[in-house]
């Protein structure tokens, strides 16, 4: 427990992906959060990555929202640079020092114009740049990747030249507009109080060169797997083009080599868990850019075991063309001449023909796996948590993000191999538990601002327009001075004018002057991108009595000075009618307001299984009064707890309401219950799959592994020769592999060998899904003397019952030939299936989403992966996934987390860019209705259609849609939309008349 | 509903070729639901219609326009003014608008649509027919599948001889037979047996479209002059 000294700020170590989401779920349950990194940037190593797998999606347009917002969070200090030297006190009130090496740049002035890095002493760019892996070049000062945040230059001591010799002129310095460079900056030490840590040190790649067997930085054609994602991405070192490294052509054959380093008792014993899938991806997005390009994968094992990773294989080999060699491969070797590479691998050996059969490739990428990172070693060392004999963090099933000591939390690929949304899953679920351990200063280290009463405009609209010159990034190509007056000239305008750095904090507070002096009640700001410092000038705005919707930002610099440097002219005409456009919409906008909801602090529990239970459980701790609708028996241990409300045997009959406002009338057998509350958990579990294949239900001698983990927890299994069959079901209305059933059939075969070693056991299946740390099962069998028999999926292993016994036949694919084996005992891997029916009827009346099996969906497969679309419900449980334990109590940790964050709210705010129907047009088509994918429209009792604020995420698809033109989204209303495009077009007819 | 597609935008500038003042007039019941003649396609319409004139160097000037239900003359008539400007009026509403407004105004209304029939929503998007209008229902006897609507062939005693193995129609593939449809909904209901003890008299067409032009009066309802 926490003391009384508590404090409600935390301390988040690590900004890849894990780390972010942590701090995001913290500060936005009310806790300050110090997110330290040790590089010059946060973004990790989703960073890097190109497209993200099962689904190709961009991984930058995924994570660059979460750097903003992370960047710009009121209750978020990033701290780069930086690393943790100690830990004292307790959980509740630690003592944190922080060493951070000196950047040689002002992150409050940088404004990431490049000048410095143009101006530097090397006129190329000369040393390898860390974010391209090797394969780029950077000079000593450089900004770490496009879209990073902090969005600032950093100057990199060992590489420059002044830090080297003391000689050098120091162009940066002069070149830097904002005075920002300062070489005299010093390493700090930082003292901070914390409550709790949360460890998201994250995994580096395997250092390939340690398997000298594929020749990596010996052979300049033999890339990482994280290179070549580097190679496929537009902002890497060829734009995008996939050019082997040697000649800069483009290969045509490239093999794809799985395993190195993984699953190999000489490196890392375990299986790296993303590697098949992301090889895979790779294939594919190879293959996208350049047709070309023939890929092979040589693999062991294909692991595809999540939501839907199946079918990215299948499309891979039907669509895309590759191919899948199941081999190992023991050497490469290189052609001195051509650079090519000759991979040798095992091809069966059928026909008389050699076994061992060699490949030329132009391209070999090494699908490298994951390793704790040596950050995590001597962080676990300076915290003195422990850690597993392969260094990830010691953790426990039951509770898979707290590490052996209390208060310090641990997360990601810390504690194993994980893609990232299981990252994001246990980042959740290391912000609920330490928001749990700190619920009672919850809101007591952050910070709401106070803003003046708003004016509402009523003259008619007066126009205040500054036109930034981000120092000489928009002025050294755009006329500013022209296109300020330009803007003075408009209609509307009355004041315009240029300022230098428009972010600046000495303009922000000119801004407001001549808001207030002028009277001015819309505001337009030519300048950047609205990505980042559109909320900054709203705020501004608001300080100065305007409703922050008033506001209007032009962007003249990425889209105009930047992409037009060779044009000065155009660009200035541009930024002209941009500006214009500009003006235009300001002159239509209007005040919204936003009503504020109150929350109701109490949640709903659906599904009285682990997840429900651990669901429950988080949020009641977390001191949130919860209810936990048990539909049926309670499967799970009950724990009992003030705050926690059971319901047995209930089901839920009714749900109305939104986020913060729920009512649910619940059944139970004492009559109906009806309950207030302002979140849902869906947290119901799948069921173990019952076949009818394999005489299962005829013959006493054939059980499912569930089946048989019961009678072994009795003692009563008395069979010696056992065989396992694995994937039954598949060919029976479960067609998805379940992801646990291979981990769970190889602990029952370990549990029967340490009953009785002399036992013979057969696993007959078709591919070993033993992913991550799992893999040891797999391992600790074979050396225990388990059969393995792979068998296809046309050729499934068959069971009869003889007069003398059951008889198993299974097609060895390996050996060609049939097994005849004589087992006392057959256990069927039958995988877990949800309650199709169930779920479809829970999924209308919360009108939440299934797939075609029957699982439930979440609302982003890779980042909001326990929210479903519609704010306030989240889910969690195996009905929404297949998962072991850990990862099951990680999911529902992370639900009950995200609910928290709502429930840590005394209100809620609605409205704003919402779109609202204008009742006399509607005629209640139910276009929208069908469209909305966030549940927030229904038909009202005039029976027409009607638009839930709180629901709306003013996504814009009904107004665009409505067949009546009933919908308008507020802030981009036809009228505003199409004053801009009036604008344009009469510049452009300006243009052709001239 | 009414369902009703937009003629193809040839005919359309084809039709609109002598007039140089238009309204497109949407209307915002049955044809704005399927997505065919609502506010929103007449200004998607309205706004290919003038690229396309302005490019062929013969110009158009048109107003846009909605009437709630274009089949009463009430909801029309706040359009009289404009209409009166007007050189003809573009009607996207059925075939029943067009008529109307030809009766109230004495200016040329031509028709953006083609009216198709009366259809259910299958799913966003698809429309199907399911009832024909003949007004003389049998439906209580086909467990709610009309034969007239649904069959090709109108039949009263189905199903034909064409029917496919796999119960689609031999007429249209893809198309199930409704006779196939209506037997097994009749065996869901336990009512098989009411239809094979019914002889389905020869239908009177006199009350369907084939009788001449209908009409139909309520007397109770009507107002005094």
């Amino acid at each position: 427990m926490p003391s009384t000294d508590a404090t409600g700020a935390l301390l988040v170590v690590g900004g890849g992906i894990g780390g972010i989401q942590t701090a995001l779920d913290l500060a936005d349950a009310g806790f300050f959060v110090y997110l330290v990194e040790s590089g010059p940037a946060i973004g990790g190593k989703m960073a890097q990555l190109d497209k993200t797998f099962p689904t190709n999606d961009c991984a930058m347009c995924m994570l660059s929202p979460k750097l903003v917002e992370v960047g710009r969070h009121p209750n978020v200090q990033i701290i780069t640079l930086a690393s943790v030297e100690s830990l004292s006190g307790h959980p509740g009130a630690f003592k944190v020092s922080l060493r951070q090496q000196p950047r040689y740049i002002d992150i409050q002035r940088c404004i990431a114009c490049g000048r410095c890095i143009a101006a530097c002493v090397y006129q190329e760019v000369k040393f390898p740049s860390e974010f391209n892996v090797g394969l780029g070049k950077r000079k000593p000062v450089y900004i770490p990747f496009p879209q990073a945040v902090p969005l600032a230059a950093v100057i990199d001591p060992q590489t420059c030249i002044f830090f080297k010799s003391g000689r050098c002129p120091q162009g940066c310095l002069k070149a830097c507009e904002r005075q920002a460079i300062d070489f005299t900056q010093q390493e700090k030490l930082l003292e901070l109080d914390v409550g709790a840590i949360v460890l998201a040190p994250g995994f580096e790649p395997y250092d390939a060169r340690l398997s000298g067997e594929y020749g990596f930085g010996r052979c300049a054609n033999v890339l990482t797997g994280l290179q070549f994602e580097r190679l496929l991405s537009a902002s890497g070192p060829t734009m995008g083009k996939v050019l082997r490294p040697s000649d800069g052509q483009a290969p045509k054959r490239i093999a794809f080599i799985q395993c190195v380093g993984s699953r190999d008792l000489r490196h890392q014993s375990y299986c790296s868990a993303v590697c098949c899938m992301y090889a895979t991806k790779e294939a594919i997005v190879a293959k996208e850019h350049d047709h070309q390009i023939e890929p092979t994968i040589f693999y062991m094992d294909l692991r595809a075991y999540g939501k839907n990773f199946e079918n990215l294989i299948k499309r891979a080999q039907e669509e895309h063309g590759v191919r899948y060699i199941r081999s190992m491969i023991s050497q490469i070797t290189e052609s001195s001449k051509s650079k090519n590479l000759l991979v040798r691998s095992y091809a069966g050996g059928a026909n008389g023909r050699s076994p061992l059969q060699e490949e030329e490739f132009d391209l070999v990428v090494l699908a490298v796996g994951m390793r704790p990172h040596r950050q995590g070693q001597e962080l676990a060392r300076r915290l003195g948590i422990e850690l597993d004999e392969h260094g990830f963090a010691k953790t426990l099933a039951s509770n898979p993000v707290a590490s052996t000591r209390e208060g310090v939390f641990v997360t990601g690929a810390f504690t194993g191999p994980k893609d990232i949304p299981e990252t994001v899953i246990q980042a959740s679920a290391a912000a609920a538990a330490a928001g749990k351990l700190l619920a009672s200063v919850r809101s007591t280290r952050t910070q709401t601002k106070r803003y003046p009463q708003e004016s509402v405009p009523d003259s008619a609209p007066r126009v205040g327009v500054f036109v930034c010159h981000c120092g000489s990034n928009i002025a050294g190509v755009v006329d500013v001075k022209a296109v300020a007056e330009y803007a003075g000239s408009l209609p509307g305008v009355v004041h315009s004018e240029n300022v230098l750095y428009t972010c600046s904090q000495d303009n922000l507070k000119h801004m407001k002057e001549v808001i207030q002096e002028k009277q001015l009640n819309r505001v337009v700001v030519a300048s950047c991108t609205p990505r980042n410092l559109e909320a900054l000038f709203q705020d501004t705005i608001r300080e100065a009595g305007l409703n922050r919707f008033l506001f209007e930002m032009v962007n003249i610099r990425e889209q105009c000075s930047w992409v037009h440097g060779d044009q000065p002219e155009r660009a200035t005409e541009k930024a002209k009618a941009l500006v214009r456009m500009g003006i235009a919409k300001a002159r239509e906008l209007e005040p919204l307001t936003l009503q504020t909801v109150p929350v109701n602090p109490n949640a709903l529990v659906i599904g009285g299984g682990l997840s429900g239970m651990t669901a429950a459980l988080t949020l009641a701790e977390s001191g949130f009064e919860t209810y936990l609708c048990a539909e049926g028996e309670l499967s799970a241990k009950a724990r009992a707890h003030p705050k926690l409300r059971l319901y047995t045997d209930a089901t839920l009959k009714k749900c109305a309401g939104f986020a913060g406002n729920f009512s649910t009338t619940l059944s139970t057998p004492q009559g109906e219950e009806h309950l207030a509350h302002g979140v849902v958990i869906v947290a119901r579990e799948a069921q173990e799959f019952k076949p009818r294949a394999y005489l299962y239900g005829e013959d006493a001698r054939v059980l499912t592994q569930g089946e048989l983990e019961q009678r072994l927890r009795l003692g009563r299994v008395s069979a010696r020769t056992i065989v396992m069959i694995q994937c039954v079901g598949r060919d029976e209305g479960r067609p998805y592999c379940s992801r646990i059933c291979c981990g769970q059939a190889l602990e029952n075969a370990l549990a029967l060998l340490a009953e009785d070693p002399s036992r013979q056991i057969y696993v007959l299946f078709r591919e070993m899904m033993t992913y991550g740390l799992s893999e040891k099962l797999y391992r600790r069998a074979r050396e225990q003397g388990v059969v393995f028999v792979r068998y296809d999926e046309q050729n499934p292993p068959t069971v009869q019952r003889e007069s003398e016994g059951l008889k198993a036949t299974v097609r060895d694919v390996q050996y060609g030939q049939e097994l005849l084996l004589e087992p006392d005992l057959v256990v069927l891997s039958t995988g877990v299936a949800p309650q199709r029916e169930a779920n479809e009827e829970l999924g209308q009346k919360l009108k939440v989403p299934l797939d075609a099996h029957g699982f439930f969906v979440e609302a982003h497969i890779k980042l909001r992966p326990v929210d479903f679309a519609s704010h306030g419900i989240y889910l969690c449980g195996s009905a929404h996934a297949p998962g072991s334990t850990e990862e099951l109590v990680a999911k529902a940790q992370a639900a009950a987390g995200r609910a928290a964050i709502l429930l840590s709210k005394t209100h809620l705010e609605a409205g704003g860019v919402v779109a609202i129907v204008e009742a006399e047009k509607c005629t209640a088509c139910l276009t929208c209705l069908r469209e909305c994918p966030y549940g927030a429209i229904f038909i009202n009792s005039e029976g027409l259609a009607q638009i839930e604020a709180v629901k709306c995420q003013g996504c814009g698809i009904c107004a665009a849609d409505c067949p009546a033109k009933a919908i308008q989204l507020r802030q981009f209303e036809d009228r505003q939309e199409l004053a801009m495009l009036e604008e344009l077009l009469d510049v452009a007819l300006q243009r052709v008349n001239a | 509903m009414i369902v009703a597609d937009q003629k193809p935008i040839e005919e359309i500038l084809e039709i609109l070729a002598p007039y140089k003042r238009v309204l497109f007039l949407g209307c915002q019941s049955c044809v704005a639901v399927c997505m065919a003649g609502g506010e929103k396609e007449v200004g998607l319409l309205a706004a290919a219609v003038r690229l396309a004139r302005a490019k062929s160097g013969a110009p158009i000037e048109i107003a846009e326009g909605a009437a709630k239900r274009q089949c009463d003359d009430e909801f029309n008539e706040p359009f009289g003014p404009v209409i009166q400007q007007q050189e003809a009026v573009l009607s996207l509403a059925c075939g029943v608008g067009v008529n109307k407004l030809a009766e109230r105004f004495a200016i040329p209304i031509l028709p953006a649509l083609n009216t198709r029939f009366f259809g259910k929503v299958e799913r966003q998007g698809i429309w199907k027919e399911v009832c024909a209008g003949c007004g003389d229902c049998i439906l209580h006897l086909t467990g709610g599948i009309c034969p007239i609507a649904r069959c090709a062939k109108n039949l009263l005693n189905g199903p034909c001889g064409g029917v496919r193995a796999d119960g689609t129609c031999e007429v249209k593939r893809d198309w199930p037979c409704a006779w196939v449809q209506i037997i097994q909904r009749l065996e869901e209901l336990g009512q098989l047996e009411r239809l094979l003890s019914t002889r389905m008299a020869a239908k009177d067409w006199s009350s369907d479209r084939h009788g001449g032009p209908r009409r139909r009066v309520r007397e109770d309802m009507l107002l005094e002059a």
